[in-house]
């Protein structure tokens, strides 16, 4: 039998089987409240999707967790339109306090690009993937707006 | 008798919806200010008429006194209610609401100011014999005699603190007096160093402190009302996260002596409209030793209100409105005695298990509880954004039962049935404070959180339900929310450690 998790529709019911586990029945759901019962023992719980689709919230008597929806990517907030080119956006309204990086020029995942200054927090934008620098579109000192495109990157090998 | 009847509340979240309703409750019609991303906000949606006042930064919107006024104008508004925060405390606002011709929900300029600056509202306390926590500031050319002196006259234990600074540095504490010229010494000498300047002053050093509050009332002409205590002792770097009413395990003598020294400040200052006076109380081993000190008094509606709302049968809004009338209170209230226990816990958007954080995004859902004594004053519903610009208090849910036990009860069953998708919350951690032996044994103490709860984290175990709700979960809402929001903080981003948090 298959080890992944899986939720099926299955004589009128939606059911949830787990590894090793005697599988569960959806007894209600009505977002955003879902029952589940197994053995005649019910739990229930509260759930919704994130904004952006990208995980689901979870609570149960009180405890809420946020779960990423798993094989989605994680890089939210990077448009990869054209294959291998990345836009990488400001969420939110800020001004640039370093650019570290100039166009052209080769960079590691993981390495700062960008310092931004909102919400008197400190954030730096990172290379998702080795990339090379195609554009910047702002200098040190300028203001960005939500959604302006900070960065442009190629992917390289 | 002066004439109200629209009011314009210059605020937003929950305390503005509270005071909407509180308005509308007594038959007047309510304005409400609202900037950019406030537009579909509950409290306009709750108002009578709603004027924009500029971009969601408050200094272009709700700080700004030119365009809150001019809104009031706009709607014809004769009266104006500050809330709390923003400008509730802003003496050149209540000038200017008066100026203007508007009656303002809230004391007059002087009494703000007065009590606005820490030095005067001491000097004040002190003239109406209210205890403030004794201090002593040596002069440089004092001598290790004079300090000692001063020392004994204060007690022990004593902090030693830099005038110039903060941060804990030049900041000792001397549990003997013998240690006390030595330490002087030492932390004049980091404070010469640290600040530039040597000056340092002698506090007595309240430990297990609890904050404990009086509600009151002042009708302008010298006569005052009391409302109660409220403790709010479980603060987090003195941001309140619980706050009760009545202050359990405290001798009602002393809950008596303070409401006393609260009357006599309201009546000697003449102070109008509502307030609270803000004390803070020595608890040393057992219930021996219960000196009380003042600390402030805050010349608005306080957060915390609900809970006397609730124990003592009274809605302070309408209080706020009888007095901006001209009018008294009900005679009865000063005869009244508390009834009941009531508990609050805030709702902060906030990540206790990362520094807590503010917590930003959409709120796909929201689930408030409901049920015997219960009340929620919420300021965000399902589809709000929570925004970095305000303060990330989201609600306040308010417990009330026959007893202490009762209401605490009623809070757990409450906390357990709030669900806030998109934000983390300070929920779970709120209900672990409520279930630890220091709350239930009424033994909280201001620094407790910051003590014994400052590594707290949310449990990571998973059983095999809550494996089978994510998997149902997940299939459930694979289409997403519709009409989503903006991307949360993208992973591409990376905050560095440099948070600067306004508490």
């Amino acid at each position: 039998m298959s080890q992944a998790p899986r939720v099926e529709q299955r004589d009128g019911a939606l059911w949830v089987t787990l590894p090793n586990e005697e599988p569960f029945r959806v007894l209600s759901w009505r977002a955003p409240r879902l029952v589940l019962e197994r053995g005649n023992v019910i739990k229930s719980f509260l759930i919704a999707p994130s904004a952006d689709g990208e995980s689901v919230w979870v609570s149960h008597e009180g405890r809420t967790r946020q779960h990423e929806r798993p094989g989605r990517s994680r890089a939210s907030g990077v448009a990869a339109a054209v294959a291998g080119h990345e836009d990488l956006s400001s969420p939110m309204p800020g001004k640039i306090l370093q650019v570290l990086v100039a166009e052209g020029q080769q960079v590691e995942a993981g390495q700062r690009l960008v310092v931004v200054e909102a919400m008197k927090m400190e954030n730096a934008l990172r290379a998702p993937h080795d990339s090379t620098v195609t554009k910047i579109h702002f200098a040190e000192g300028d203001t960005v707006a939500a959604g302006d495109c900070i960065v442009e990157l190629d992917a390289t090998e | 008798m002066t004439q109200l009847s629209r009011v314009l509340v210059a605020n937003r979240g929950e305390i503005a919806l509270r005071v909407i309703r509180g308005v509308q409750a007594l038959g007047l019609e309510a304005v409400a200010v609202y900037s950019e991303v406030d537009a579909g906000s509950l409290a306009v949606q709750a108002a009578d008429h709603a004027v924009p006042i500029g971009a969601p930064p408050p200094g272009e919107s709700y700080l700004d006194i030119e365009k809150v006024i001019a809104a009031a104008r706009a709607t014809g508004a004769d009266g104006i209610h500050p809330g709390y925060g923003f400008l509730s405390e802003n003496a050149d606002f209540a000038q200017a609401v008066a100026e203007a011709g508007i009656t303002f929900l809230g004391p007059t300029p002087e009494s703000i100011r007065l009590m606005g600056d820490k030095t005067q509202a001491g000097d004040q306390a002190r003239a109406s014999g209210v205890p403030t926590v004794p201090a002593f500031t040596p002069s440089p050319e004092a001598t290790v005699a004079e300090i000692s002196a001063a020392a004994e006259k204060l007690g022990t234990p004593l902090m030693i603190k830099a005038a110039a600074g903060g941060g804990g540095k030049g900041m000792r504490i001397a549990r003997d007096l013998a240690e006390v010229p030595e330490m002087v010494e030492a932390a004049q000498r980091e404070a010469q160093t640290a600040f530039g300047d040597a000056r340092v002053f002698l506090e007595r050093y309240i430990e297990r402190a609890r904050h404990v509050e009086i509600q009151v009332v002042g009708d302008g002409k010298g006569g005052a009302l009391t409302l109660g205590a409220r403790d709010c002792s479980l603060q987090r770097r003195h941001q309140k996260l619980i706050e009760e009413s009545p202050v359990p395990a405290v001798p009602a003598a002393v809950i008596q002596d303070m409401e006393t020294a609260a009357s006599n400040l309201v009546q000697q200052t003449q102070y109008r409209g509502a307030g609270t006076v803000e004390f803070i109380l020595e608890t040393r081993d057992g219930d021996s030793g219960h000196a009380f000190f003042f600390l402030e008094m805050n010349t608005r509606l306080q957060v915390e209100h609900p809970v006397t709302e609730l124990v003592q049968g009274v809605d302070l809004v309408a209080l706020q409105v009888a007095i901006a009338r001209g009018e008294s209170w009900d005679p009865d209230l000063e005869q009244r005695s508390p009834s009941g226990h009531a508990i609050e816990v805030r709702v902060y958007a906030e990540n206790p298990g990362v520094g807590f954080l503010p917590s930003i995004g959409t709120l796909t859902e929201v689930v408030w509880p409901q049920g015997p004594g219960i009340r929620v004053d919420a300021g965000v519903a399902s589809g709000d954004e929570v925004t970095l610009y305000y303060d990330p208090l989201l609600a306040k849910i308010i417990s009330y039962g026959v007893d202490r036990d009762q209401a605490i009860a009623r809070m757990r069953r409450a906390l357990a049935e709030t669900f806030i998708a998109g934000v983390e919350t300070s929920l779970e951690f709120c209900r672990e404070i409520l279930d630890s032996t220091a709350f239930r044994s009424s033994q909280m103490y201001t620094t407790l959180i910051e003590d014994e709860l400052s590594d707290w984290a949310p449990r990571e175990d998973t059983d095999a339900w809550q494996s089978a709700a994510i998997e149902a979960a997940l299939h459930l809402t694979a289409g997403g929310p519709v009409g989503g929001g903006p991307p949360k903080l993208p992973t591409a981003w990376e905050s560095l450690r440099d948070w600067r948090h306004d508490s």
